[in-house]
């Protein structure tokens, strides 16, 4: 009697011990309904300014709701998203790179995202950003992140005038300037492969080079009618990378440096240039004001003999996570952040007041503070034209953004030909359209 | 003995329920679903054989890179569990004299033992800078330039940075082991020995390390699933770059499962499973050759 007693207690205490989780949750799911709740939203950390959480602070105030915020670091972000939506574990809020061809392959918004297509503040987005965060006519994200001019290399304008250096118009041009730049004693070119990203930038900003000399070969790629391996420009292109790496033109600590290192590394004329988004020039304006950054220059990326901008249209957005307990929360956020007292502050704040217009025509732009730098950089664009670049345009590029940066890695280091790393971007390309069951692959 | 104070076999059944369910159950699931092509995209599940396992092996006719992956992940478990055991054992047989302030020693290095990995990996990422950490600061101090490296940056130290960093954070658990192992060799036997005229390495061979084969065999036995299973370390430390010279298989698991492509990281989980299963069973064995019984 006395076991079968005790066989009993021990058997509910093993259970009560499963139990009690579930019971903890039943309380919160209670509480969830109350205005004071927390809405978790989780970002990259380098998409997130100060002005957001002020803005954020705000709300809170007038609505009770706070957000706690689960900021990643740039390199592991989209991992550790990608496998919380895989979970079915996601946050509230998320944010991620839109565009439609990102979205329809990485993202799944039927499945994982609220439709937001009847929001007020839908019919006030910029048409071009509300396409490109809708699938199917759907709108599902919200983007206030500037819209871009595109990217180039931002030099220091003091080097390149005492050496008496101009802006290179081809590859030949652009590697004879890093050339004479070494020889000065400066590292040409600013590059930070532990930040993941940054270094794969250039090459799919410059493919729309390959759609200009191949029409067609975007849709081709999407048809699975060619290959990356199989484009000579793209190897040609993945060449020339090798061959600054070989050459020194990246320096010694580019396996080392900091993203964040940039501007204070080119400002002390230890290195020439970067690739960076056109607006990094307000950045440095604004944090070395000692500095006459109306020299600065900028250049569009010469690689394969490039002239074309490359337009991004896709940008960090915010998408509220379909089986979310807080949808109504969440898209009061949004309501809040998209009134317009609250648009013209993150215009005026973020990014240290570096965006010259956001996603909101009705916040208005910035355009007459341009520097000269920026200025000549739009004149270029008007002039040689831009193109779609290949993250934007071809599916299964971006979700492999920071493989494709260790692949680049391994070129740097002689681990990898140029056809090699083609290759695996093909193969990360296959494997995720046979995932998705693509009818092009299959 | 009274019977009555020893407890019926079924009084274990709720907890072995529970881990059967928890654990054993989840990982044969696991196993059936590295047969298929699993994956977030799709609801349908179909039974593909071993194709994840050959792409595993070879991807359109070449090498495929999870090889890489396994040979890194050996690579570190035999490299830290061979570390681990021999500072640990050094420090353990050091520590076994009588020593003032002999507690604060051992306190001293267990104590990375319990800190968070994660922690730890952060701390170390920063020490181990090339330009600004505070290791090749001190060298460059000390006028020991030559031995200052690109720790985590350089492809030939990357993987010997992360072992380093491992062995620090673990050798003082294995020490403690070693301790409590010491403790238990009778003294009559060094006795014998010192009347034999035996010197202190030929006491080591031939009477210390026979009788600790039971806590070598545990300790290694620890390290080596620990190294199996690696995962914190090297994706705080390097995640797995430069390149990919420091992938192991659970960083490529959760690459795989962050892909979606879960079929794949179930078929990379149970390879690992099998080399447990199969190394630690050879490992055993040989271990029990050495062992003395009292």
């Amino acid at each position: 009697m006395k076991r079968a007693l005790l066989f009993l207690i021990v058997t509910v205490a093993a259970i009560s011990v499963v139990g009690a989780a579930g019971r903890a949750d039943q309380g919160s799911a209670e509480e969830r309904g109350r205005r004071d709740v927390t809405l978790p939203l989780s970002s990259s950390q380098g998409w997130i300014f100060d002005v957001d959480k002020d803005i954020a602070d705000m709300f809170a105030e007038e609505s009770g709701i706070t957000i706690d915020w689960q900021i990643s670091p740039d390199d592991q972000y989209v991992d550790i998203l990608r496998v919380k939506l895989n979970a079915k574990e996601a946050p509230d809020i998320f944010m991620l790179q839109s565009s439609t061809v990102n979205m329809a392959t990485e993202l799944d918004p039927v499945n994982n995202c609220v439709d937001l297509t009847n929001e007020e503040w839908v019919s006030r987005l910029d048409p071009g950003i509300r396409e490109d965060s809708s699938l199917n006519g759907r709108v599902y994200g919200l983007r206030l992140w500037r819209i871009s001019l595109g990217s180039a290399y931002t030099y220091n304008g003091q080097v390149f005038d005492r050496l008496g250096l101009e802006e290179p118009g081809s590859y030949d041009e652009f590697k004879a300037l890093c050339e004479e730049l070494k020889n000065a004693g400066i590292v040409p070119i600013y590059q930070c492969i532990p930040a993941g990203w940054h270094h794969v930038v250039p090459l799919f900003n410059t493919c729309q080079r390959i759609e200009q000399l191949r029409p067609g070969t975007y849709e081709a790629l999407n048809n699975n009618e060619i290959k990356l391996a199989e484009i000579p420009e793209f190897v040609e292109l993945l060449g020339q990378f090798k061959e600054f790496a070989d050459r020194g033109y990246y320096g010694d600590e580019y396996l080392s440096n900091s993203y964040e290192g940039a501007a204070k590394a080119i400002v002390e004329e230890r290195y020439a240039m970067v690739f960076n988004n056109s607006g990094w020039i307000r950045e440095v304006a604004t944090n070395y004001p000692e500095v006459d950054v109306e020299e600065w220059g900028m250049f569009q990326s010469p690689w394969i003999d490039n002239r074309l901008a490359g337009v991004s249209t896709g940008g960090p957005t915010k998408f509220i996570y379909k089986e979310s307990d807080l949808i109504e929360e969440a898209k009061a956020y949004f309501d809040f952040i998209t009134r317009l007292e609250n648009l013209e502050l993150y215009l005026e704040k973020a990014n240290d007041g570096n965006f010259t217009q956001i996603t909101f025509p009705e916040a208005g732009a910035k355009t007459a503070d341009m520097l000269p730098g920026e200025k000549q950089f739009v004149d270029f664009t008007q002039e040689h034209g831009m193109g779609n670049i290949m993250q934007n345009g071809v599916k299964y590029i971006n979700p492999q953004w920071f493989d494709v940066g260790k692949d680049l890695e391994l070129l740097f280091l002689g681990e990898m030909t140029p056809l090699e790393v083609a290759q695996s971007i093909d193969r990360r390309r296959r494997d995720q359209a046979l995932a998705l069951k693509d009818p092009a692959w299959m | 003995m009274n019977k009555n104070r020893i407890y019926p076999a079924y009084f274990m059944s709720p907890a072995l329920l529970l881990y059967l369910l928890l654990f054993v159950v989840p990982g044969i699931v696991g196993i059936y679903y590295s047969f298929t092509d699993w994956n977030a995209f799709s609801t349908d599940v179909n039974f593909i054989g071993l194709r994840n396992y050959v792409e595993i092996i070879r991807y359109d006719g070449r090498k495929s890179e999870f090889l890489k992956y396994i040979t890194n992940t050996l690579h570190f478990t035999v490299g830290s569990t061979a570390a681990k055991i021999l500072f640990g054992l050094g420090i353990a047989l050091l520590l076994d004299r009588n020593l003032i302030h002999r507690n604060l020693y051992r306190s001293v290095v267990f104590s990375p033992a319990i800190l968070s990995i994660l922690i730890t990996g952060l701390i170390f990422r920063s020490i181990m800078h090339p330009t600004t950490g505070l290791l090749n600061a001190v060298l460059r101090a000390i006028g020991l330039d030559f031995m200052a490296q690109k720790w985590l940056v350089d492809p030939d130290w990357a993987m010997r940075s992360i072992i380093m960093v491992d062995v620090w954070k673990g050798v003082g658990y294995v020490m403690t082991i070693f301790m409590a192992g010491l403790q238990t060799i009778p003294s009559m036997f060094y006795e014998a020995a010192d009347i034999d005229g035996a010197g202190y390495f030929t006491k080591l061979w031939y009477i210390t390390i026979p009788m600790l084969v039971p806590a070598i065999k545990v300790n290694a036995l620890l390290s080596f699933v620990h190294g199996i299973r690696v995962f914190e370390l090297v994706y705080v430390l390097t995640n797995g770059g430069p390149g990919r010279t420091t992938e192991v298989m659970n960083t490529a698991v959760y690459k795989e499962f962050s892909y979606g492509i879960y079929a794949r990281a179930s078929a990379l989980s149970t390879i690992m499973f099998l080399f447990m299963a199969i190394c630690g069973f050879f490992f055993l064995r040989m271990l029990d050759r050495r062992e003395v019984e009292l």
